[in-house]
């Protein structure tokens, strides 16, 4: 074992250089006034947290999570009864199905987005084939479908893995003992399943909240999630605020970051040796 | 295996070979599809000085390239506001007139010259392209061109329900253009004459807010009219003409707008600076210049050429030429400046306030 510790250390220096310092810096940054582009000063301050304040940010910040939170119910609803058929199939067909869940994600995620962009346009080839119009570019609706089509794995693929490795002498015994299909549902299965629950909650929310390819694209700009914002503080505001805007940019990603941290923790609570984090 | 070594070896060798041709080397930062390339290497031949050539998608990105100071750019092409704010900086060097010996010849637009005049450029820039930002419509929409030629900015911020508007996302041009619509200068420092610009945006509930993606936007009928640069109709335009679908949208150009103005300048970490100066006089050569006008269809600055390309859109395109010209005679036109830090945070916290977020 200890000569294997020698080939982690390409590893450990990746982590280090393309994780901590940039952490690092993100911290530095978010808590002082040190402008990377005009290095100058350097004095620690909550000025940074002055976005918080602004009507925009709360904006965002209260669309972000309402539109992330619906679609992790969207996908909770459709994925559950997915992940229990596929767990009870039989192994041949179960990794037919598993495939065709698998194989879009390898698809580019923009040129997803896009496809949708196109799908929703008022004439698309959905139109061409149903006679329908599915106007839905600039809309939550059009937003909360495209998250769902983008998300909708990650919250079966998590769900799939506890339901499969579940123990179903657990569901006989309790049908032996007389428990209704329901009573079975809610006091066995669904109390054995919370990992993947929490797992699939947690992948399916972090990743729809902080998109901002998909709302500038299906939401034709019109409606700004908190991605948009920190996009427009590293991208577009650089020479207005002197290189400033980056702080504050920083501080609402380390935000983000704080919060995918605080889910980790929840998630490796509920599911002790991490199997559900695929 | 040792034959695949070999030939991959003198493969390497071939392309370290022509890769370093030359030992003299220029870095040029520009747009993408903003030159014609052919141009640029039979410069490279011509000189034997070898042109490192990196596009760019915005002013800043270029801007934040030069502030990074991590590599040398000896020619960038920014546009007009942040010429400006290089300007303020003391980012970019006055150019050697003396070394441009087709300059004179060209002869600069007076208008646009006394443009960017009055704003303090002449001495760092060796104009480029210049062009409008105007309303970009389809044609095949009942009464539309009427209604935007009529109404001219008011079409784009009273459409209402009737058609569908698209604003350009980006806090300088969406807030000049509430403020050409309210018939105040697109610099206006006014605080009163920003709040109204930023209460006309959001009154006009645009349908969408994009970038160059607009003009797509209403090609594929998901917009029916929206603010573009001149340079977006006319790429959209010779795409259809060459794809040879029929052209169902018009530009229409109110008749007091922006100019842009796209110039090459010299930044002060530039090195090879004789060679920037050969660089830019080799694209004010007549012959060079009407070729590379022709390849990327934006006005030329310079009258000479303008009126040669001109002439050839007039017989090639027609209608095109109408919209053609950036500044007719008997209108009006402004240039963004930078204008001050304040103001830059402030257009951009007006435009993260009026997206609708419904």
């Amino acid at each position: 074992m200890k000569r294997l510790r020698f080939f982690s250390i390409p590893y450990l220096a990746w982590m280090l250089i393309f994780i901590a310092v940039p952490t690092l810096i993100l911290i530095m940054l978010a808590f002082s006034d040190y402008s990377l582009y005009y290095p100058s000063r350097f004095e620690i301050t909550w000025v940074n947290f002055q976005i918080f304040s602004q009507s925009y940010m709360s904006k965002a910040i209260i669309y972000s999570f309402g539109l992330s939170i619906i679609t992790t119910l969207i996908c909770f609803v459709i994925g559950y009864p997915v992940a229990y058929y596929l767990a009870n199939l039989p192994e041949k067909t179960r990794k037919i199905w598993l495939a065709l869940l698998i194989v879009p994600l390898w698809a580019n995620m923009l040129l997803r987005i896009f496809a949708w962009e196109k799908i929703f346009t008022p004439l698309s080839i959905f139109t061409d084939l149903s006679g329908l119009s599915l106007d839905l570019l600039g809309t939550n609706t059009g937003i909360v479908i495209g998250m769902v089509g983008m998300y909708l794995p990650f919250m079966i693929f998590p769900l799939f893995s506890v339901l499969e490795r579940m123990d179903y002498s657990l569901v006989e015994a309790a049908k032996d003992l007389g428990a209704t299909d329901l009573n079975v549902f809610f006091k066995v299965i669904f109390p054995m399943s919370l990992g993947g629950i929490v797992s699939g909650v947690i992948m399916t929310m972090l990743p729809a909240m902080t998109s901002f390819v998909l709302p500038a694209r299906i939401g034709l700009g019109r409606i700004n999630l908190i991605g948009n914002i920190i996009e427009s503080k590293f991208m577009k505001e650089v020479m207005g605020s002197g290189g400033l805007s980056i702080n504050v940019g920083s501080l609402i990603s380390l935000m983000l970051m704080l919060f995918s941290v605080i889910s980790f923790v929840i998630i490796t609570r509920f599911d002790k040796e991490g199997e559900t984090l695929i | 295996m040792k034959k695949a070594l070999v030939l991959l070896l003198s493969l390497a060798f071939v392309l370290t070979l022509t890769a370093c041709s030359y030992k003299d080397k220029l870095y040029v930062l520009n747009w993408g599809d903003y030159m014609d390339e052919s141009l640029i290497k039979q410069f490279e031949k011509e000189y034997r000085i070898d042109v490192k050539y990196k596009p760019v998608g915005s002013n800043e990105d270029m801007a934040s390239l030069l502030i990074a100071q991590n590599a040398v750019y000896d020619l960038i092409f920014p546009s007009d506001y942040m010429i400006d704010k290089f300007i303020q900086d003391e980012m970019i060097q006055p150019i050697d007139f003396s070394l441009l010996t087709h300059f004179e010849a060209l002869e600069v637009n007076p208008t646009l010259a006394s443009l960017y005049a009055d704003s303090g450029f002449s001495d760092y820039v060796v104009p480029y392209a210049w062009g409008t930002i105007g309303i970009m419509y389809r044609t095949d929409k009942v009464g539309l061109q009427d209604f935007v030629e009529s109404e001219g900015w008011a079409a784009l911020f009273e459409s209402g329900s009737t058609y569908r508007a698209g604003m350009y996302d980006s806090s300088r041009d969406a807030v000049a253009a509430a403020l050409l619509y309210l018939g105040y200068s697109v610099n206006s420092e006014d605080g009163d004459e920003l709040e109204q610009a930023e209460s006309a945006l959001r009154d006009a509930n645009f349908h969408a807010w994009g970038e160059d993606n607009l003009k797509g936007r209403i090609l594929a009928n998901t917009l029916d009219l929206a603010l573009v640069y001149s340079g977006d109709y006319f790429s959209e335009y010779y795409a259809a003409i060459e794809d040879e679908r029929a052209i169902n949208f018009g530009f229409y150009v109110p008749e007091s707008t922006n100019v842009w103005m796209d110039a090459i300048v010299i930044p002060n970490i530039a090195q090879n600076i004789n060679s920037a100066h050969l660089f830019i006089d080799f694209f004010l050569r007549e012959e060079v210049a009407l070729q590379n006008y022709e390849w990327i269809g934006y006005a030329p600055p310079y009258i000479t050429i303008y009126d040669q390309i001109y002439d050839q859109i007039l017989s090639d395109f027609g209608g095109l030429a109408s919209t053609f010209d950036p500044y007719p005679q008997g209108s009006l036109r402004e240039m963004y400046v930078y204008g001050s830090n304040e103001r830059a945070t402030e257009l951009a916290h007006i435009l993260a306030r009026v997206k609708p977020n419904q």
